[in-house]
Parts: structure tokens; C-alpha cells; sequence
């Protein structure tokens, strides 16, 4: 491994820790850390970042499966919700509807088995948070959201 | 279909066989590059009470910061005034310890807000003895230390976070020991402090545009349902009588009106209810 991939592999372990490593969660579920990993950058900002909620929704997920998390926003706020699975082959994406099941996020991204969406509420209620296994290696797959505001 | 309709005109048409192939071949490039794009796009709408999708059943309750963000951004806020400053009591009914351990958290982001050292330092080490009485002191010991430290370095950030890190260490440790009951009173109890100082903030000055905050039927619909199926020896007390009350009346005036804001006269009730409650659970 060279020294630069070793760097980052240990700086990102040293974060994970330090962000998760307290309440334990941070290296036990495969797909929470995923999913932090790809938090870290949003958190790390060194102007108004992100602030990370130490709690968390998961569960298993068969191929085309989705689930739906109810959640209360508020408005004003920005938040950052990210899903990771625990297989590094699975496809996963995430979305966020209001209460009529209208799209609100204002950006979401994939990336294999993480996957992201943002959204800045236009009225404080509740909002649904869809998670969508498009496919996996092994199944059912492992999942877990973690979110974040400012 | 379509593009299978243009490369059948293409072919029948009098452009060059190279041509004509790396066309196709750049059609059905695109044509399968539309696809997976059009395959990852998500439904603009969804039927969320039809939908083939089931909800997860675990509840997660906005943590007072996360509408303080929301209010702060508002214009600036006299957090200290609205610090209960109470001191702790316990007895052996540890429904009502893991209820004012929530409300302590919630004193605790209030403290961080109007960066009152002194109080932040008090809830630190209440959390602990608070804890302590839960049987859950060991996991929390380090949190309470990172809280105290933090407020004496005024490093508000961190101390944020280990609030949040104590109530969901507390939380884990409850649930491990197969303690859901007590799990939920703490989730309550912070719940019910934000809420207090949320309406707290609101019934002074009253504001239509930040009074939407309290808009969470919803939310406190799903509370009230996780707290009616607590085993009856949890919740069994005048106390638990007035909790239930509470939430009742609270499902019925937590929304806003046609125009989009929770009326004035809704915001006082709810501060009402929610000061009157908080006080009853101090004991004092």
C-alpha cells in the first residue's frame, strides 16, 4: 500500500473514530461507516459545517426493496441524509419526499453502495426519506442512514 | 422503440455504411446512457400511503439543537432566560429518573446556546449522577467529563456533540439491557424540554414565521402511540396520568393553521402545558 493510500486510510480511521468511535458505532456497521466516510468532508468543513445526528436508522433491504423513514425537518435548516450498505457491490440510492410524496430534495447523488440526497425544507413536518436497493452481490443487504443539519 | 424506429430510418437512408454504423453504434451508446440515467432518476411523486414500502418503525426525535438552528437563524435569542436551572432529584421510580435525564440533555443544549459555562458544567456532572441511577454510569462517564472540559474551554461545538453522544449512548445502553421503556422516557424528556423552550421563546415574542416550528403532528402523533404501548408498570403514577394528558392535548394544537403558522393562543397553551409538565417531572 503506498504511503499517501496508507495516510488516508489511517487519517480516515483516526475521523471515524473520533466522530463515531465513542458510542461504539463508528467501525461496527459496515454500512454506517460507509456512509460516514462519505459524511466526513460535509463535517470536516471548516466554515458552518455539518453537524452529525449520533443517531441512526438500518436494517436489511432485498433487491428493488425500499423503505420509507418518517422524520420531522425543519425549516431554515439544510440536511444531509447518506445511506451505506455493508456490501461494497451493492447499488443503493436515496431520496426525500414531503408528506404528499412530492420529490423536495434539492440535490442527491450515488455512488455504488453509498449513496446521498440534501434537502432545505421549504415548511418545518415531516418528510419521508426513501431508500431504494437497486441491486446487491449478497443479499439481503445491510443498510443504514445517518443524517446531518446546519 | 423510438430509437429503434431511427435506426431503421437511418439505415434505409443514403448515408455511407460507416457512417451509418457509427451512428448506430453512437445511438445506441446514448440510447443505453438515457436509459441508466432514466433508471436512476427517482419518481418526481410517490403515493406514500400506497406505496409497496414499509416504514421503519424506529423514531428519531429532533434533538433541541436542531431547532435552535433553525430559530438562530431567525435573529438572536435570549437563551438564558429560558434555563429552568433545576436541580435533579431522583427516587427510586427510574420511569421519571430517565425522563428528567432527557430534560437535563435538553437544559444542556439550552445552556450551550446562551454559553453559560457555569450551567453547561452543572448538567455535566447531573448527566452523571443522573446516569449513575440509571445504571448506565460507566458509558457515560466519558461524555460527562468531555462536557465539563468543554465548557471550560467554551468549545461549544464539542459539547454539543457529546450531549448528543450522551442521550444516544444512554439510549444504546437501555436498549442492550432490554430497558425500551426507559429508552423512550429519555427520548421524551428531551423532547419535551426543547419543546418547552421552543413555545418558551415564541410566547414572549411572538412570531408567525418561526411559531411553524412547532408544526409536528406527526411527530408527536408517533411519540404518543410509542408511549401508549409502554408496559402499564412504567408509566403507572399521577405523573405518567399528566404525561399522557399532555401528549393528548398536544396532537391537537402542535399544527399550523391555513395561513401556515401555529397561532398565538396555541403557542401559549403549549408553553403551558410543556413548563407545567417539565416542573412536575423536577418535582419541584
Amino acid at each position: 500500500m503506498p504511503f499517501s493510500t496508507k495516510f488516508k486510510t489511517g487519517f480516515l480511521a483516526v475521523i471515524l473514530l473520533s466522530l463515531g468511535g465513542l458510542t461504539g458505532w463508528g467501525l461496527v456497521h459496515d454500512g454506517r461507516s460507509a456512509a460516514l466516510e462519505a459524511a466526513v468532508p460535509l463535517l470536516e468543513l471548516k466554515k458552518n459545517p455539518f453537524i452529525l445526528r449520533e443517531t441512526w436508522w438500518d436494517g436489511m433491504l432485498k433487491e428493488k426493496e425500499q423503505k420509507l423513514i418518517e422524520h420531522q425537518l425543519f425549516k431554515r435548516n439544510e440536511y444531509w441524509f447518506w445511506v451505506g450498505c455493508s456490501q461494497s457491490g451493492a447499488k443503493v440510492n436515496i431520496h426525500i419526499y414531503d408528506q404528499n410524496g412530492n420529490l423536495v430534495e434539492d440535490e442527491a447523488w450515488e455512488k455504488g453502495n453509498v449513496a446521498a440526497a440534501r434537502v432545505i425544507p421549504e415548511a418545518s413536518g415531516t418528510y419521508y426519506v426513501r431508500v431504494f436497493l437497486e441491486s446487491s452481490d449478497e443479499l439481503p443487504a445491510e443498510w443504514a442512514v445517518i443524517y446531518a443539519y446546519r | 422503440m423510438g430509437l429503434l424506429l431511427r435506426m431503421f430510418a437511418l439505415l434505409s437512408s443514403g448515408v455511407s455504411v460507416s457512417r451509418r454504423s457509427a451512428i448506430c453504434v453512437a445511438s445506441l451508446a446514448v440510447g443505453s446512457l438515457t436509459g441508466n440515467l432514466l433508471a436512476d432518476q427517482p419518481p418526481k411523486k410517490i403515493d406514500i400511503g400506497n406505496l409497496p414500502a414499509e416504514i421503519v418503525g424506529e423514531v428519531v426525535i429532533p434533538i433541541p439543537q436542531e431547532i435552535f438552528s433553525s430559530l438562530d437563524k431567525l435573529g438572536h435569542q435570549n437563551w438564558k432566560s429560558h434555563l429552568m436551572r433545576k436541580e435533579a432529584s431522583t427516587d427510586p421510580n427510574r420511569s421519571r429518573t430517565a425522563l428528567v435525564f432527557g430534560l437535563v440533555i435538553a437544559e444542556g443544549f439550552i445552556a450551550v446556546q446562551a454559553e453559560d459555562k457555569d450551567e453547561v458544567k452543572r448538567v455535566g456532572r447531573e448527566v452523571l449522577m443522573l446516569a449513575e441511577k440509571l445504571s448506565v454510569g460507566d458509558a457515560v462517564k466519558g461524555h460527562a467529563g468531555a462536557i465539563v472540559d468543554g465548557a471550560n474551554l467554551g468549545d461549544w461545538v464539542s459539547v454539543r456533540r457529546e450531549l448528543d453522544r450522551t442521550r444516544q449512548t444512554v439510549i444504546n445502553e437501555m436498549e442492550t439491557n432490554r430497558d425500551e421503556a426507559l429508552s423512550d422516557m429519555v427520548s421524551l424528556g428531551g423532547w419535551l424540554g426543547g419543546t418547552r423552550v421552543l413555545s418558551g421563546v415564541l410566547a414572549e415574542h411572538y412570531d408567525p414565521e418561526a411559531s411553524e416550528l412547532l408544526h409536528q403532528p406527526d411527530l408527536v402523533r408517533r411519540i404518543q402511540s410509542r408511549y401508549l404501548k409502554l408496559p402499564q408498570r412504567s408509566r403507572s403514577g399521577s405523573l405518567f396520568a399528566s404525561v399522557e394528558k399532555v401528549l393528548e392535548t398536544l396532537t391537537k394544537v402542535m399544527k399550523t393553521d391555513g395561513e401556515g403558522k401555529v397561532p398565538n393562543e396555541s403557542v401559549q397553551q403549549i408553553y403551558e402545558l410543556t413548563s407545567d409538565l417539565a416542573a412536575q417531572v423536577f418535582g419541584k
